[in-house]
């Protein structure tokens, strides 16, 4: 019987090892794919390591958090996550999948998460305001702030105000007032410009109404009012009407002005902002990358 | 010869009388060294859920189970039950010395006012699995495990 030479039977007997090997299944758990955890918590082939429940806070910061089950697998190295929840927290659409891993997680939303296995707390940071819910908070943020621009006494702070202000030329500027927290009522007599009284009153939290009138200056008044993302003001000054507001719309910010002024602004993914203006009798269009988002309140143009 | 100190035959006694009662002595006063794990004694649920802290301030690597059971007060003694339907999060980990833990609790079934739960915390130290050399070949190792049983009371 002839024999075969030793280095082709070692390499037979390798071959056929090989093929048993990738026929059959893997003797470990390793990390599950991801399409399988795409389908469902339950529906996933269960990992050689039993798979623990897990009560997990996700948090946005400065947004808010949420309390989800997810699902601890391979001892700890793989976390699932249901996606709705999440998606919701963070502002976006229904997610294509019900259940993410983390590195799933951390690829859609493209910004910094953290997984704190001893809080049980996932983190995600969006200092550069990329997700849909951080754009709104700013953007509430802003309504507030342009309704509190012309208020010049916090809220809540409440007595009498005197001041009186004398220069080298010895012109004089006197200013007495008195605050109610809520509404503020002041009158000052300056030696150039004359007499003049102010009203300002705060009926509810997010509206503001000012009133006032001056020697040798026209009337003015003023009425701010924030709506959650919408903002609006109508401001006279004698004899002229002027009505502006801006409102957001998913991605997209709108800013118009009855002093035929108005500014689209699409916000695009990560940090991509595209503004179309028009101001008078120009028109502008920009376009801008980076952590600091264009105002959609200021008018594009060339300057 | 007698030298006014004890004999063999005696110092032979009372070693063999004080050697068992020194190991007694050091198994009642070793696990309080050993394990200084700590718990919150009373949990508070809220709406069916609660947060609380598990401390290591052992020196060693801890291994925790937890579960959360029903339980009554026989003649002073707590008595355990069956366990209540509930996610204990985490059920089963380890941690460090000077680590912390939190556990969340969510109570599936439905909560009475006024009703107490236990939830039982096992610690037991990790084991090496290669001791440290010693000279002689010989290791002992005396294991502890600690076992708190804790009310979690729905207001």
């Amino acid at each position: 019987m002839r024999t075969l030479p030793r280095a082709r039977a070692l390499a037979l007997v390798w071959c056929a090892m090989v093929c048993w090997i990738a026929s059959g299944r893997p003797a470990y758990g390793g990390t599950i794919a991801a399409s399988r955890l795409a389908q469902s918590l339950r529906s996933a082939e269960p990992a050689t390591a039993a798979a623990e429940t897990l009560l997990v806070e996700v948090r946005l910061e400065g947004i808010g958090s949420v309390l989800v089950l997810a699902e601890s697998r391979d001892e700890g190295t793989v976390l699932v996550l249901p996606a709705a929840p999440i998606f919701k927290l963070v502002g976006l659409r229904e997610p294509p999948i019900a259940y993410m891993t983390l590195e799933q997680l951390r690829e859609r939303l493209g910004v910094e998460v953290v997984w704190q296995p001893r809080q049980l707390a996932l983190i995600v940071f969006d200092p550069n305001q990329i997700l849909p819910a951080s754009r709104a908070r700013l953007d509430r943020l802003r309504a507030a702030a342009l309704v509190q621009s012309g208020l010049l006494f916090p809220q809540g702070l409440s007595g009498p105000l005197f001041g009186l202000t004398r220069d080298d030329r010895g012109a004089t500027f006197l200013d007495l007032g008195y605050s109610l927290g809520w509404a503020t009522l002041r009158a000052s007599r300056s030696s150039l410009s004359g007499r003049a009284w102010q009203a300002y009153v705060t009926p509810l939290d997010h509206v503001q109404i000012s009133y006032s009138e001056a020697e040798h200056r026209p009337r003015y008044a003023d009425v701010r009012v924030a709506l959650g993302h919408t903002w609006a003001a109508m401001i006279y000054q004698q004899p002229n009407v002027q009505l502006s507001g801006a409102t957001v719309l998913g991605p997209l910010v709108v800013f118009a002005s009855t002093e035929n002024r108005y500014v689209f602004t699409w916000r695009g993914p990560q940090t991509l902002n595209v503004q179309l203006g028009h101001a008078g009798e120009r028109s502008a269009l920009g376009v801008y990358f980076g952590p600091l988002a264009p105002s959609p309140l200021m008018i594009p143009g060339v300057r | 010869m007698r030298n006014g100190g004890l004999g063999l035959g005696a110092r032979r006694w009372l070693g063999s009388a004080l050697a068992p009662a020194g190991i007694a002595l050091a198994m009642l006063t070793v696990p309080a060294g050993v394990c200084r794990a700590q718990v919150q004694p009373v949990v508070e649920l809220k709406d069916g859920y609660a947060t609380t802290t598990l401390w290591n301030r052992s020196t060693e690597r801890m291994r925790v189970s937890v579960e959360l059971r029903h339980g009554e007060v026989v003649d002073g003694k707590v008595q355990l039950g069956s366990p209540v339907d509930a996610v204990v999060s985490p059920r089963v980990f380890q941690f460090g010395p000077e680590e912390t833990q939190i556990l969340r609790i969510l109570v599936r079934e439905r909560v009475e006012p006024g009703a107490v739960f236990r939830l039982v915390t096992l610690f037991e130290p990790v084991v090496p699995e290669k001791p440290a050399e010693q000279p002689t070949g010989v290791v002992t190792r005396l294991d502890f495990a600690t076992r708190y049983i804790t009310k979690v009371v729905a207001p």
